[in-house]
């Protein structure tokens, strides 16, 4: 990775023919400490941390008809009494995104959001073609990242998916088969074959995926979602998933000889916005384990707006989840007031009510309150207080402090939806 | 408890505040708006081209063509009565800046819309009495345009260069609304490049980036309106919330160390001083209500958050031939696992030899 991140910056800042046409970043500086409740001194909770988020677009890279680079990364810093005593610093994300003709490609620390790639994160390369009449192929190879910079060679993974744009036939959607192994020290870790398809039927659009595992011909995952959206105003969804041990363990892990269940839920949501000051949204979900009623979730959620832009808000939350008579009730009322440009304040208090004693306690509170001031259109101080008394903790405190900066950068995004 | 003395009321002062200004919606300030009519003009036959000169010749968004007040002027006096053009001349404001959000060439279209002129897709302009006046909808583009593969490859670039720089508006099938955070990441599995055409992975890197130094809860406090995971005192619900839907936690969290880690550092391990033996009461005991076979079976997650996954697993130690636990194999492991496999899975070995 340190050849890579070499190559790639070395591309970026003296390459004669390679030009930033825009640069967008944010860089934020975070700090964060609370009261030790035995002894009411200040511990740090979240030490001096740098966060870099850096996109620059429009590159003009020869052979290339779009390219953009995105970064992001920390630094953190554990100050001691007297000296330094910890540091660290990492790359979350380093790499080329490029497109010409037919083709797209990244290269560098990326994830892995498609097909059954669930998020990796490696180094290494992710292409895409379109094969004409529909068709279109995505592969990827890299090595899994571990913190620190650190590689093993024997740890990589690889694999692709091919689609079938369903426009060629008249219709919306798109059908996809992928597949993935991932080796860890010389052994397969994960072998798996997928199938996925969008398609929009009418007024209805529905997602489902299915995950084998090839070498125990067994399911390891399955998902269906529909959503009905009957206007703007309202639409229902319904969804249902199962998924099995073998999405958990590893293909070499002792404990697969155990696992012997499917875990099952299956319910539906209902969002309703009857205009731009209102929505309510209500979900309900049924759990099943090893196809015997284990319990439910459901949520109610309801926020007012004062404009139509959504900047200064009131809400109000009650979760509740049954599991096998355990569980909690959960009331939560949050608001965020833009109280002119600037200035920004926000407040969340969260009341649990657990069915069962934690630590010979039933109820938990928490409350935030947080003070958001736009100096420059590219520079932000944000300030949090939180504070409450929960089953761990008669009274606990913590304070934060963010530092927002950089250039043409895009606050609202920041903090946006 | 010194402190919660005063963070109640500072957070119900600023709960009351917010409620304060909410109820004031409807008292909103007037703000300054324009008196226009462009059925007027149309009834007076002044042309399109006469207040939005140059339009014809635009290949792109970049420049207004809304007219200035000198427009105006070229064919109205100006008089003291303000009131005549702005419906709060005392709030009047610098007009608000163009923003380009749309590719589009109007010289292209109204080229081709010569006959029909600018009401092809300015429908029902020449009626309408007041601003600000709708844009064309997309609904209007695809009258003419056939999206349907760009929409179903979510292709939104070629018109829309400017989407990241966008408010993530409700766009029918891609929208964000209700329970997106449970949805979203099926979604993005089947329609990664659709999540592309606005976010990068920076997005997604806030909450799943192996490297993340803190929860995005904890990065964006303030930003209430967000579906965060990990909100409130998840300290207290997250062993309820692990119980009810363990997958959830091992999507993010797969490390088979990172609950112990946790635990070890909190001095709740068995091992630790005062610890706490996270097993319920009776787990040993073959027919009680916990008994950890069954939970085994059918909760497997649970055991692998903390104990070694490989071949020196404590599991083994009982669960082997001629152990006290008998065989770990569920009912019906034969019928679906040639002996052969033995040589092949290294796993096997560990109790079975390949003779």
């Amino acid at each position: 990775m340190r050849t890579l991140a070499f190559v790639l910056t070395v591309s970026l800042v003296t390459g004669s023919t390679t030009q930033a046409a825009e640069v967008r970043g944010t860089f934020s500086t975070l700090l964060a400490a609370r009261e030790d409740p035995q002894n009411e001194e200040a511990v740090a909770s979240i030490p001096l941390y740098e966060l870099v988020a850096m996109e620059v677009d429009a590159l003009e890279i020869p052979g290339m008809d779009r390219s953009r680079v995105v970064l992001q990364g920390f630094g953190r810093l554990q100050l001691g009494d007297d000296e330094l005593t910890e540091h660290s610093a990492d790359l979350g994300l380093f790499y080329l995104d490029a497109e010409t003709g037919p083709m797209k490609l990244k290269l560098g620390r990326q994830h892995l959001p498609y097909g059954v790639g669930r998020m990796a994160l490696i180094d290494g390369i992710d292409g895409r073609v379109d094969l004409g009449a529909g068709f279109s192929a995505k592969g990827f190879f890299g090595f899994t990242v571990h913190p620190e910079l650190r590689h093993r060679t024997d740890n990589w993974q690889g694999g692709g998916r091919l689609a079938f744009n369903l426009a060629t036939l008249g219709h919306l959607g798109e059908v996809g088969a992928a597949y993935l192994l991932r080796r860890q020290k010389g052994a397969d870790r994960r072998h798996e074959l997928g199938v996925d398809a969008f398609t929009v039927l009418g007024p209805t659009n529905w997602v489902a995926l299915a995950v084998l595992n090839p070498a125990e011909q067994a399911l390891v995952e399955a998902r269906l979602s529909g959503t009905y959206r009957a206007s703007a105003a309202w639409s229902v969804t319904v969804d249902a998933e199962r998924v099995s041990p073998e999405l958990f363990l590893p293909l070499n892990s002792i404990f697969s000889v155990f696992a012997d269940a499917s875990h099952d839920a299956f319910g539906a949501e209902i969002h309703f916005a009857p205009s731009p000051y209102y929505t309510v949204d209500l979900a309900g979900h049924a759990m099943l384990l090893a196809e015997e009623y284990l319990g439910y979730r459901a949520t109610l959620r309801g926020v007012t707006y004062r404009e139509p832009s959504h900047r200064s808000l009131i809400g109000a939350e009650l979760r509740l989840l049954d599991e096998d008579n355990n569980g909690y009730l959960r009331g939560r009322l949050f608001t965020g007031l833009q109280l002119f440009q600037p200035f920004r304040v926000s407040a969340d208090i969260f009341v649990y009510r657990f069915a069962e004693d934690i630590n010979g306690e039933e109820l938990s509170l928490l409350a935030q309150a947080s003070v958001v001031y736009d100096i420059t259109s590219s520079m932000r101080v944000a300030g949090t207080i939180t504070g409450g008394t929960t089953p761990w903790a008669e009274a606990q405190v913590e304070g934060m402090l963010r530092f927002a900066y950089g250039w043409d950068v895009d606050l609202a995004r920041e903090v946006g939806p | 408890m010194k402190i919660l003395r005063w963070l109640s009321p500072l957070f119900l002062s600023t709960m009351a505040a917010c409620a304060w200004w909410m109820a004031g919606r409807p008292g909103l300030p007037e703000l300054d708006q324009l008196i226009f009519s462009h059925a007027v003009h149309h009834e007076n036959d002044v042309e399109c081209d006469k207040c939005h000169a140059g339009i014809e010749a635009a290949v792109d968004t970049s420049k207004s063509f809304t007219p200035t007040e000198e427009v105006c002027l070229e064919c109205h006096d100006k008089d003291d009565n303000c009131k005549q053009c702005h419906t709060a001349a005392r709030t009047r404001g610098t007009r608000q800046a163009h923003v380009s959000e749309l590719g589009f060439s109007h010289q292209t279209h109204m080229e081709r819309t010569k006959e029909t002129g600018c009401v092809t897709c300015h429908d029902g302009i020449q009626d309408s009495t007041e601003l600000p006046v709708a844009k064309p909808s997309m609904a209007k583009c695809l009258t003419c345009h056939n999206h349907n593969q760009d929409y179903a490859q979510a292709r939104c670039l070629d018109c829309h260069p400017s989407m990241q720089r966008l408010p993530l508006a409700a766009v029918a099938e891609f929208d964000h609304s209700g329970d997106w955070m449970a949805r979203h990441g099926m979604q993005a599995r089947v329609q990664a490049d659709s999540c592309q055409q606005c976010h990068t992975q920076s997005t997604c890197s806030e909450c799943h980036s192996r490297a993340a130094p803190a929860a995005s809860v904890k990065i964006y406090p303030e930003a209430v309106e967000r579906e965060l995971l990990h909100r409130g005192d998840w300290i207290s619900a997250h062993a309820i919330e692990a119980r009810a839907d363990g997958d959830t936690c091992l999507r993010c969290h797969q490390d088979s160390g990172f609950c112990v880690s946790c635990h070890t550092q909190s001095g709740l391990t068995a091992g630790a001083t005062n610890g706490r033996v996270p097993h319920p009461p009776g787990y040993a005991n073959r027919g009680g209500q916990a008994f950890h076979g069954d939970e085994a079976r059918v909760r497997i997650e649970t055991c692998v958050a903390c104990h070694d996954q490989g071949a020196a697993s404590n599991c083994v130690e009982c669960h082997k031939s001629g152990g006290i636990g008998g065989s770990p194999h569920p009912p019906g492991w034969g019928t679906t696992h040639e002996r052969d496999d033995v040589g092949e899975n290294p796993m096997c070995r560990t109790c079975h030899s390949t003779r």
